[in-house]
């Protein structure tokens, strides 16, 4: 399984890679919207995107909605990663094409369970 | 400390540099979208990754702060001064949280940090109702704060972010390297393709140094981004209105030397504040908009950095300065006489000046510009200061592009290889072996050489380092002198080596603990041939070799020593004194008296001469003469029977000077040799408490008294004494 990460703070992807890595799955990075889409028009391949919401330069939302537009990998499950604060923007974000959220903070255990909902096989 | 929470840490300052670079300008443009969508990240950012970590103090604040910035950004308030203050506020909570964590790995919980007080205000804020400010209070670090400064190598600092494009080439290089070293490593050094392959290398070699300093080259607008805030507080606290402005702040400069220059520049600015930009009041009366302007400006100039900080202020006020620095006792009286006004600005950088009339909580607490000079001075630059009355105040400071490489030449001593920074380097001279004896004169102990009408003292660096073989090799060699001029901290003086090899670019090795305790190298480097060379620490050895600094400028000196020259020169009478031991007839000295001090030349029976309480006296036409007898030639001719005939000098002091001004006085020498004209030497190379003079070629000690005013010494310096 394949994911890529999409957030501007290098801490949260530092982050997420290692938890997402200790369940075996391969990370890759980005660090906006239009570095993700870089990188999604280059190479496929990818089951999740988890994309965080405010971000420089192209923001989470627009790369999601541009993403689902252009009809790039419409297999690929992507997932919010937001906060409180971004909350409003949820739905906007599910108009957007996005399947799921994940509320900042968040620890193994919540992260394991949105990826069964997505319907990832996630070892235990 | 774990990865992740450096990571985080790293980040979240660095955000906040960010946040304090776009509130300043918001204050400018309270409705810009994009700034206010920067703020809210750097917050935002904070915010949503500290709940990872757990820091709840934290969490707490950005949160509140997160609020009111989000009604910012949705347009429901709109940024006024009020509001840029409380952010202010909320960034400098936020920031010693962080820097509390970085200390002590935890956020702190203690009852006296005033986390609620903050939280309140951003709250009303938040909702809009008038806040009665709530000034001093973010204390969130206060009680490590001197330990945060002290551990300068924050988490951000220590993190360099570095263009993929140089990293890129650097990776090309290294393979060029590689594959050059491949061919070396199959021919032999007779094989036909050995010279092409060395020119590669060196071409390769040099293209990667090149590329690995860029990749180390950072924006100088880096230091400048905390300024506008500082300036801003500043200017507050003092009552002033005060904008900075940035110019050139992409020009490069070396991390290490940013670092280092970046607590001089903060106090040169805060300086500029509180002593360059006079009040709006004075402003308006001065025809001078009320908003004073302090400009920074970075340049590149011919291999170095030039950051100048200019000020619209008032200028420094010569006068007082001078009056300063006499109060100081940093100067006499008698110096101010001959001073020009650049000389005097100089004085401004003298440890334990400063002009402020007042101390202020900004800056006039002792630390003053010699800090900044020294500092400067340290990563090898300059600083230099002009001002004028009015219009304002120009510091310009001076630094290398880097530290790790810079150009040397390498000399020889006593066998080995020695490295001087061409830095401070200001000529080379030979000085051909029939021709030293005549350049070289000594003055007691001190050895000089006179290099265009200027006295230089000469150092030997095989004696100073005590090398092996010093007198075997002045006897045996058969070519002359090199004497290299080196500068340093207001030190000159002529380093004599054996032999000046070729000028190199040197890579500087740190020194071990043994070889640092010499105290006279800066570093080490392996030469081009693979021998070791030691780096001459200039200053240092100045200091060691016993070289005073000069009190004016080199360039002033030199004009001023020129300009008097004509007024100084004049008649001497020259005469045998003695120097150390002189009784016992070792050495004797050639000595001179100003002729116009000279009234008379007596010949005089020693049984004539009287003594009274110890002191000499002679019955002079009717009145009674104190003797000066500098070294018992009295005592000497005495002891060859009362009728052996003295010579006397019968002089008279210069007035209006002091008790004994204008007192006639019997001066006591050997043989008077001859009477010529001579020039006074300038006073700054007083190598000992006596003034040097040119006669007929040949260097003469003046004797103290009998100068005029300007230039004579307090009465209890007026001994012919042996030089120290």
């Amino acid at each position: 399984m394949r994911t890529l990460i999409v957030d501007d703070s290098s801490f949260l992807r530092q982050y997420l890679r290692q938890l997402l890595e200790k369940m075996d799955i391969a990370c890759e990075e980005a660090s906006d919207g239009l570095a993700a889409l870089e990188k999604l028009r280059e190479a496929g391949g990818y089951d999740l995107m988890l994309c965080d919401v405010n971000m420089p330069g192209m923001d989470g939302l627009a790369c999601v909605q541009q993403l689902r537009t252009a009809g790039l990998h419409p297999e690929m499950k992507v997932m919010m990663v937001t906060t409180e604060a971004d909350h409003s923007f949820i739905h906007q974000a599910f108009d957007n094409g996005a399947d799921e959220f994940l509320m900042k903070p968040f620890g193994p255990q919540s992260l394991r369970e949105k990826l069964v909902l997505l319907g990832f096989p996630i070892a235990a | 400390m774990d990865e992740l929470t450096k990571e985080f840490l790293a980040e979240s300052l660095e955000g906040l540099d960010r946040m304090e670079r776009c509130l300043t300008e918001l204050e400018s443009h309270p409705d810009d979208a994009a700034l206010l969508g920067e703020i809210f990240r750097s917050v935002h950012t904070i915010k949503g990754t500290t709940g990872f970590l757990g820091f709840k103090r934290l969490e707490t604040l950005a949160h509140r702060g997160e609020n009111l910035l989000g009604a910012l950004r949705e347009g429901r308030l709109i940024a006024n001064e009020e509001i840029i203050s409380g952010l202010l506020q909320l960034l400098d909570g936020l920031r010693g949280i962080l820097q509390l964590i970085e200390t002590t790995g935890g956020e702190g919980e203690r009852k006296t940090d005033d986390d609620h007080v903050l939280i309140a205000l951003l709250n009303g804020l938040a909702e809009g109702g008038p806040q009665k400010p709530v000034a001093p209070m973010v204390k969130a670090a206060e009680p490590v704060d001197a330990q945060v400064t002290a551990q300068a190598a924050a988490a951000a600092d220590k993190t360099l972010r570095i263009d993929v494009e140089v990293l890129n080439r650097m990776m090309n290089l290294v393979g060029e390297l590689v594959l050059t070293r491949n061919q070396i490593l199959q021919t032999t050094l007779s094989a036909d393709n050995f010279p092409k392959l060395a020119r590669r290398l060196d071409a390769v070699t040099a293209d990667l140094r090149e590329t690995v300093m860029q990749a180390r080259m950072q924006p100088v607008g880096q230091l400048f981004g905390k300024f506008p805030r500082m300036v801003r507080d500043l200017a507050r606290t003092c009552g002033k209105q005060v904008r900075i402005e940035f110019y050139g702040q992409d020009t490069g400069l070396d991390k290490s030397l940013l670092e280092a220059i970046k607590d001089p520049l903060t106090h040169a600015v805060r300086n500029a504040v509180d002593h360059g930009v006079e009040t709006p009041g004075d402003r308006l009366l001065a025809r001078k908009p009320a908003e004073g302007v302090i400009k920074l400006k970075a340049y590149h100039q011919s291999g170095s950095v030039v950051v100048e900080l200019i000020d619209d202020g008032a200028g420094i006020r010569i006068p007082r300065v001078l009056e300063k620095a006499l109060e100081r006792g940093l100067i006499t009286e008698q110096q101010v006489a001959s001073m020009t006004e650049r000389e005097v600005l100089q004085l401004v950088f003298l440890p334990g000046f400063s002009t402020a009339a007042t101390v202020t909580s900004v800056s006039g607490r002792g630390v003053g510009m010699d800090v900044v000079k020294l500092n400067i001075e340290k990563v090898g630059g300059s600083v230099e200061l002009e001002s004028r009355a009015g219009v304002g105040t120009t510091l310009r400071m001076r630094v290398p592009l880097t530290l790790a490489i810079v150009p040397a030449l390498i000399v020889q001593s006593g066998g080995q290889s020695f490295c001087l920074p061409q830095g401070a380097l200001a000529e080379l001279v030979y000085i051909p072996r029939r021709e030293a004896a005549q350049a070289f004169e000594r003055i007691g102990d001190a050895e000089l050489y006179r290099l265009r009408d200027r006295l230089l003292p000469m150092v030997w660096l095989d004696r100073l380092l005590t090398l092996d073989g010093h007198e075997e090799r002045m006897q045996q060699e058969t070519h002359g002198f090199y004497l290299a001029v080196l500068e340093s901290e207001g030190c000159r003086f002529g380093l004599i080596v054996d032999d000046l090899l070729a000028p190199e670019e040197i890579v500087v090795k740190p020194l071990s603990a043994v070889l640092r305790e010499i105290g006279l190298f800066s570093g080490a480097t392996v030469l081009g041939n693979g021998t070791l060379a030691l780096i001459l620490d200039v200053a240092a050895t100045a200091e060691r070799a016993g070289v005073r600094a000069e009190v004016e400028e080199p360039v002033a000196t030199a004009s001023v020593a020129v300009a008097e020259l004509g007024s100084r020169s004049g008649s001497f009478l020259i005469f045998e004194g003695a120097g150390e031991g002189a009784s016992s007839g070792f050495r004797r000295e050639r000595m001179a008296l100003p002729l116009e001090a000279v009234e008379r030349i007596e010949s005089v029976p020693v049984g004539q001469v009287e003594f009274a309480g110890g002191k000499a006296l002679l019955q002079y036409r009717g009145e009674l003469l104190p003797l000066e007898d500098m070294d018992g030639t009295l005592l000497d001719l005495a002891a060859k029977g009362s009728a052996t005939l003295a010579t006397v000098l019968i002089c008279r002091r210069p007035g209006p000077l002091g008790a004994q001004a204008g007192q006639r006085v019997g001066m006591v020498v050997r043989r008077v040799l001859d009477v010529s004209n001579g020039t006074l030497m300038e006073e700054d190379v007083e190598v000992c408490d006596q003034r040097l003079a040119m006669v007929k070629e040949k260097l003469t000690v003046v004797h103290q008294g009998f100068l005029g005013p300007l230039q004579s010494q307090p009465a209890q310096r007026q001994h012919w004494g042996a030089v120290a």
